[in-house]
């Protein structure tokens, strides 16, 4: 080495003392989470097992006042326990979190709740799944397919079942729909859910999509009476699918920056969320839903393809590339007529900081005959570190449900799933839209892309197809007839077709 | 005698740290290798396919179209960002408070992260409430789908590179100018050379294995777009900008967790910049030759 002495000198002494330095580093480093827990498991279950030994022996009676008041599953034992939950950022997130330090209050139970965007909250739930390294106790579920579906039938999150016969009878889990319950059971079988259908995730938040417009247009004299001499019949808020695409057509004027519709058409589940709907109302369906076979390219689903591109043709500019942001986001700024949106969203597409702020009604999907079941749920990661953990789990998830909770959360706005707490009129009368969204997602819903480990990928698939169709590289044929291929090839490999 | 007992047991002191820093490179990329033989798709179990991706891949158009589509774009943008950046560094390469400013300044754009800059671009992009159009529509231009239409998408995307990576180059061969030797440039001038002829036949060439190194750097990083095209596009409209890295994305991890699948398609990029590195580090090898 071309240096002096002394710089060589120094180079191995250096050298020498990163040497020794490398073994003692990871004596500084802190002992590891995984270590403390098992010490702190065993204290606990130790603890545990002489509480209970006690109670039961001393005082049997004892025990029931624990739960005496509580609507939602309890445990004093369960005191102390830290859990991590992961939820996505979003509305129902938001709506959560007041409570979470009165949970902790109540139950001392500690929480640790970390929020990632929806786009990669999957990657990082699965990546915790595959590896089994159980970083999440609670973990969000979602109702495109990737939810439940998926994750049951992994054999990744807790079947709960037994959860829900050791909580008080006050939770009353019949007030959770039948679309409800069957959107969060596997396996599943169509609604009502079928006898082998168990729980696995409970509906954090309920919502579907719904159309919105805008009343002062469709009010308008000057309107009116040009749709009249166009038309022939009287401007009404459409209610069939003919009707919209002629309204869209009306109230599409570039010159006045107006177009007739907003949603989204970038390439993500969002279109998938649009689209599905048409596909019911031209009588179409996913797959069949006895032999799983695809039929994607039937001429139902193809009518439903091309009406999206019909209608495509009067949204804003920018279609093919919109987002869910950018969708909401024209018609709040006055850009679109009408719009197809998630309930929760309404307040963002209308509310006061909008320029159509008191101007939008809204309504059932024109055409539609059934509603997708989305929301978020919470689910018990089968990898949790421990048992105590899986229970302190059911705590929070059994809270966050309850009617007491529920009450709450939905008087602030949240679009919870229990009937008995949307159905109450100050609710109702609250925040209208958002509530008649929950309500058709509960008594009209149904469950979507619920093919177990590949139904986020057929989701995928579809959008990937549609986008391309919008996109104007090929027709809706062909992004239908791409998708059946894909999604049988799909379905043949996860064995639910020959 | 230290010093002899040292620089005869060279090997025993680098040997460690040697071995960490390669197990922890080559691990990764052994791991990656075996998984790309196997069929894993999570969650089911892997079993050994061979080649079986390689062959998927290979014979996959769309696989094809993004090998192209990246290849194209990496190039391109070098091409821009290094005749850009030359001007840049001509006109900073004066002793000005406003060149050092500017100099400063121009780090700026580097140090933004990837996914930032793609999300301040996509609200500049906006068809209907972007300032873009906004500033264009005063001009009678416009509105255009910066990022939504086949005819723009690509030159939309390149904009978004060009701005955040020009000052690299720039940087880099206004350091190379400040390295040039005057007294070929004066001899030059006195021999009657006027300021385009010294900057061809001396400037440029002076400079060329620089020019030569910072296109390798940009062009390997260019093949690495990822960001932009999440945020802007996720790879529309249609396949359009779906480039490499949002292809085994997609398939890998993204939307169909076919992880054996990513790992042979990440195996085949590999390959790929191995072999442009080797071809350009020749050729940087040849210029020093050249100019030795």
């Amino acid at each position: 080495m071309p240096c002096a002495i002394n710089n060589r000198r120094q180079f191995y002494l250096f050298l020498t003392a990163l040497l020794l330095l490398i073994p003692i580093l990871p004596a500084c480093a802190a002992a590891t989470p995984e270590t403390v827990t098992v010490k702190e498991t065993v204290v606990v279950e130790k603890e545990v097992v002489v509480e209970k030994e006690v109670v039961v022996t001393a005082t049997p009676a004892a025990a029931a006042p624990v739960m005496e008041d509580r609507d939602y599953y309890y445990d004093p034992a369960l005191a102390g326990e830290e859990i991590s939950v992961v939820l996505y950022e979003g509305p129902g997130t938001q709506h959560l979190l007041p409570y979470v330090p009165q949970f902790e209050e109540e139950t001392g139970i500690k929480v640790n709740l970390t929020q990632i965007a929806e786009a990669s909250l999957i990657e990082k739930e699965v990546l915790d799944f595959t590896s089994q390294a159980g970083a999440y106790d609670i973990v969000q579920t979602t109702q495109d397919g990737a939810g439940v579906a998926y994750f049951a039938s992994s054999g990744w999150i807790e079947d709960l079942t037994p959860y829900l016969e050791k909580t008080p009878g006050k939770f009353h889990y019949e007030d959770f729909s039948e679309s409800v319950q069957a959107a969060t059971s596997w396996p599943y079988g169509g609604v009502p859910k079928i006898p082998e259908g168990r729980p696995y995730s409970m509906m954090q938040e309920l919502t579907t999509r719904i159309f919105i417009y805008r009343d002062d247009l469709f009010n308008d004299p000057t309107e009116k009476e040009a749709f009249q001499a166009k038309y022939g019949r009287e401007l009404t808020v459409p209610k069939t699918t003919d009707e919209l695409l002629e309204v869209a057509e009306f109230f599409t004027r570039p010159d006045e920056s107006l177009y007739g519709i907003s949603f989204e058409g970038a390439r993500d589940l969002h279109i998938y969320a649009v689209w599905v709907h048409f596909l019911w109302a031209f009588d179409g369906q996913e797959w069949d839903p006895t032999t799983y076979e695809v039929t994607l390219d039937s001429p139902e689903a193809i009518a439903a393809t091309d009406y999206i591109l019909q209608l495509s043709k009067f949204t804003p500019p920018g279609h093919s590339t919109a987002s869910l942001f950018e969708a909401v986001t024209a018609f709040a700024q006055g850009q679109s007529a009408m719009s197809i949106i998630w309930g929760p969203t309404f307040g963002m597409a209308s509310g006061p900081d909008t320029q159509v702020s008191g101007k939008a009604g809204f309504g059932e999907i024109p055409g539609a005959k059934r509603y997708l079941v989305a929301g978020v749920g919470m689910a018990i990661n089968k990898f949790s570190q421990s048992q105590a953990k899986k229970d302190a789990a059911w705590s929070f998830i059994s809270f966050i449900e309850s009617p007491t909770i529920q009450t709450k959360m939905q008087a602030d706005g949240n679009a919870g799933p229990r009937k008995s707490v949307y159905g109450l009129k100050e609710i109702a009368e609250a925040r209208p839209a958002e509530n008649f969204s929950t309500r058709l997602a509960s008594e009209k819903g149904h469950p979507w892309a619920m093919a177990g480990g590949v139904g986020t990928q057929f989701v995928n698939v579809v959008f990937t197809n549609l986008n391309r169709a919008i996109a104007g590289e090929v027709t809706a044929e062909q992004a239908m007839q791409d998708a059946d291929a894909e999604a049988t090839q799909l379905f043949q490999e996860a064995g639910l077709i020959e | 005698m230290l010093k002899r007992f040292f620089d005869n047991h060279q090997l025993i002191f680098l040997g460690p740290v040697n071995a960490y820093i390669t197990f922890w490179t080559l691990f990764p990329l052994l791991y990656m290798l075996i998984i790309s033989l196997t069929n894993w798709k999570i969650p089911n179990p892997a079993r050994f396919i061979w080649f079986g991706n390689y062959l998927e891949a290979l014979t996959d158009p769309l696989f094809w179209y993004s090998v192209r589509i990246t290849l194209t774009f990496a190039f391109a943008v070098s091409i821009l960002e290094i005749g850009l950046g030359f001007g840049v560094a001509l006109l900073l390469n004066r002793p000005s408070a406003v060149a050092t400013l500017v100099r400063a300044l121009l780090i700026v754009p580097m140090v933004l992260t990837p996914v930032v800059t793609s999300m301040m671009w996509r609200y500049l992009y906006n068809p209907s409430f972007g300032p873009l159009n906004y500033v264009l529509s005063l001009v009678g231009l416009g509105p255009y789908e910066w990022y939504s239409r086949a005819e723009t998408v690509w030159p939309s995307l390149m904009l978004i590179d060009l701005w955040q990576w020009t000052p690299f180059p720039a940087l880099l061969i206004l350091s190379g100018l400040h390295s040039l030797p005057e007294d070929i440039f004066e001899s030059a001038q006195v021999d009657g050379a006027n300021a385009l002829q010294r900057f061809i036949f001396l400037t440029v060439p002076l400079l060329r294995p620089l020019l030569l190194a910072a296109f390798l750097l940009r062009f390997l990083d260019a093949l690495k777009i990822f960001d932009t095209v999440f945020v802007l596009t996720r790879g529309g409209p249609g396949t359009m900008t779906e480039v490499l890295s949002f292809h085994i994305y997609r398939f890998g991890i993204g939307e169909y967790f076919r992880v054996g699948y990513g790992a042979s398609m990440s195996v085949l990029v590999l390959l790929l910049s191995a072999g442009l590195s080797w071809l350009f580090v020749n050729l940087l090898r040849q210029e020093e030759l050249t100019h030795a």
